[in-house]
């Protein structure tokens, strides 16, 4: 088996919303990342994924949980202890429009985490990473500017500055929702190619249709908590949990003779404010009885090896 | 006899640099009664460009020509004279990012209330009763209208922008990325209600999407849109099934199928600049089926069956 690079046990995250209001962004989230294996983190806004993507960061704190990078516990660890860690572990982010400084040129784009790390080398590291995002010849990007490249490009460059480390591990909050279809899957593709070679990836997406493509693993999440977790295939093929059923019905299909009847779920998720008692679910569950509005569902063996979800009737 | 027949509709942008912007570029199509039509395509394929054209509604640096008639009226031909009649009685439209245009200021019944007093259709009460009755038809209570945009949810201000531009009752819908921005549930609860509003009120649609699956699931047919020209028009699933342009079936490849597990592939390559003429066909350099006349000669018009088009130089061979 390969090695576990991050394991995030238990992990709450909260944020103080006023007087003695709680936001539960994160309730209680394991998972895990192994080297060359592609985990999908789904779930609709607002349900916590960028946020558990953020505290393995450690842009957010949490309040309690553990994170660990391979066998070093970094739940708590300070600045300085992160700066080798951060070395390995690189996160893109959604905008490409956005995350790029419109004043620098791209070879100052990739070369600055190679600055602040103080590797040596620059030129050919920044050369071999924009090849390996797929800017070749490199040379022709060097000394452009953000503006000066298509949204495709400029997410490449992203992901060329997140690579010029030679990070184990890169976190990818909703890489290509801003992108048109047709440069999608080269990115996709890209990211695919390095899992190959090795890369733990974990990518943020409200986009099952992607998960379903490229992930090896596919976690499900609603509203802090991640009510289903398996093999890409199964959560999609036979999904257990009346969330992940319903949301997988839903999923436009190209091929309009293969619509899927679809199963639309009344009203929107709940804020996380005021959980629901029971299983946060049961408010918009079809199948909901009278235990789930009491009975905190966690995490069990459901379906094809491999799979879990927290559902109380399964 | 169709509702709406655009014919060889072309619109200009002025830029600043004494250029010409050519965002759409003579595209023809018909919308029979009822019917819900999918205009799909990426980002700058004109897409937006020709709905605004059809509401009147392009910016003054925009001109049009071509002819588009509804209900056999050409109603581009006089300008806003012609134009304004129609607009909203006749032809309505839900803008990209409607849920985020209402005045936060004003209640969300208020802001119905306006277009139906400024049409005559109703006033005071009157327009206050059909205020509510609009809401209940797109699935809120109509007690809400004297709520404000903020406590309503982001898929409740989109059913109101939709309560909105049917509240004149036109004939025709259009609805750009309806969807766009809004979670996979609540896409589906607005478009379950534009299939059944478009239903029952007999209403035509024309939904403008980036996203194929959307169309294939909503509409009977589309029209793919590439560089301001129209590539292939056809129900949705001939275009999934028999597509006859390279474009429309490299567009279905890129998509990621949640259930099929084909081959996902990118298109090399970026769309033509639209400030210079095109020579040939538009998609030539990012084909995959490119012949030498694709780089030199417009394509010519292919059909298989009667409602199915494309404008490519290369024939399809099963």
């Amino acid at each position: 088996m390969s090695e576990q690079l991050l394991t995030v046990t238990d992990l709450v995250v909260q944020f103080k919303a006023g007087r003695k209001r709680v936001v539960h962004a994160v309730d209680g989230v394991s998972l895990s990342v192994a080297a060359g294996e592609f985990v999908a983190l789904v779930g609709e806004s607002g349900c916590g994924k960028t946020t558990t993507a953020q505290a393995v960061m450690r842009m957010v704190e949490s309040q309690s949980g553990s994170i660990r990078y391979r066998d070093q516990d970094i739940t708590r660890a300070s600045q300085r202890e992160m700066g080798p860690i951060r070395r390995e572990m690189q996160i893109i982010f959604q905008d490409p429009y956005e995350s790029l400084d419109p004043r620098f040129r791209v070879r100052d784009t990739v070369a600055e985490p190679l600055e602040i790390h103080n590797i040596d080398n620059r030129e050919a590291r920044v050369l071999a990473a924009l090849e390996r995002a797929g800017l070749a010849p490199a040379e022709l990007y060097l000394d452009r500017y953000p503006h000066e490249l298509s949204g495709g490009q400029r997410q490449r460059v992203s992901i060329a500055a997140a690579l010029a480390l030679e990070p184990t591990l890169l976190l990818a909050d909703e890489p290509v929702s801003m992108l048109d279809v047709s440069v999608r899957a080269g990115l996709l593709g890209l990211l695919d190619d390095l899992r190959t070679g090795g890369l733990g990836i974990l990518m943020i997406t409200h986009d099952l249709s992607t998960a379903a493509h490229y992930a090896d693993r596919i976690c499900v999440m609603y509203l802090g908590r991640i009510v289903e977790e398996g093999p890409a295939h199964e959560v999609i093929r036979n999904p257990q949990h009346p969330y992940t059923q319903a949301l997988v019905s839903v999923v436009p299909q190209p091929d309009p003779l293969r619509a899927m009847k679809p199963q639309i779920l009344q009203g929107e998720t709940p804020n996380p404010i005021d959980l629901p008692s029971g299983c946060r679910f049961h408010p918009r569950c079809p199948l909901a009885q009278d235990r789930c509005k009491s009975e905190d569902p966690q995490l069990r063996p459901a379906g094809t090896d491999g799979q879990q979800a927290a559902c109380v009737l399964l | 006899m169709s509702v709406l027949s655009v014919e060889d509709l072309h619109v200009w942008f002025e830029l600043p640099n004494d250029k010409e912007l050519h965002a759409v570029q003579g595209i023809s199509f018909e919308l029979e009664r009822g019917e819900r039509l999918g205009l799909v395509g990426e980002s700058g394929c004109g897409k937006t460009t020709a709905i605004l054209a059809m509401m009147g509604l392009l910016p003054p640096t925009a001109s049009a020509a071509g002819r588009i008639f509804l209900d056999g009226e050409d109603i581009l031909a006089g300008g806003d004279d012609t134009m304004r009649p129609h607009r909203w009685t006749d032809i309505a439209m839900v803008f990209q990012g409607a849920m985020n245009a209402f005045d936060p200021v004003k209640t969300i019944g208020s802001q119905i209330q306006e277009p139906i007093e400024k049409a005559g259709l109703a006033e005071g009460k009157a327009a206050r009763l059909r205020t509510a009755e609009l809401l209940e038809l797109v699935g809120i209570a109509g007690s809400r209208q004297d709520r404000y945009p903020h406590e309503f949810s982001g898929g409740m201000r989109q059913r109101a922008a939709i309560a909105m531009a049917i509240a004149c009752e036109p004939k025709i819908l259009l609805a750009d990325e309806p969807t766009t921005a809004l979670d996979v549930m609540v896409q589906a609860q607005i478009l379950e209600l534009l299939v059944q509003l478009t239903d029952d009120l007999g209403l035509a649609m024309i939904m403008v999407t980036h996203d194929l699956p959307l169309v294939s699931q909503v509409c009977n047919r589309a029209a793919v849109m590439y560089a301001g020209m129209i590539a292939e028009t056809g129900t949705t699933a001939e275009l999934y099934h028999h597509p006859l342009h390279p474009y429309t079936r490299m567009l279905f490849s890129a998509t990621p199928d949640l259930l099929a597990n084909h081959e996902i592939r990118s298109i090399s390559g970026t769309p033509p600049r639209l400030d210079v003429a095109i020579e040939g066909c538009p998609f030539a350099p990012r084909c995959d089926s490119a012949i030498a006349a694709c780089s030199t000669t417009p394509p010519p018009l292919r059909t298989a069956g009667p409602d199915h088009r494309a404008y490519c130089h290369v024939e399809v061979t099963k």
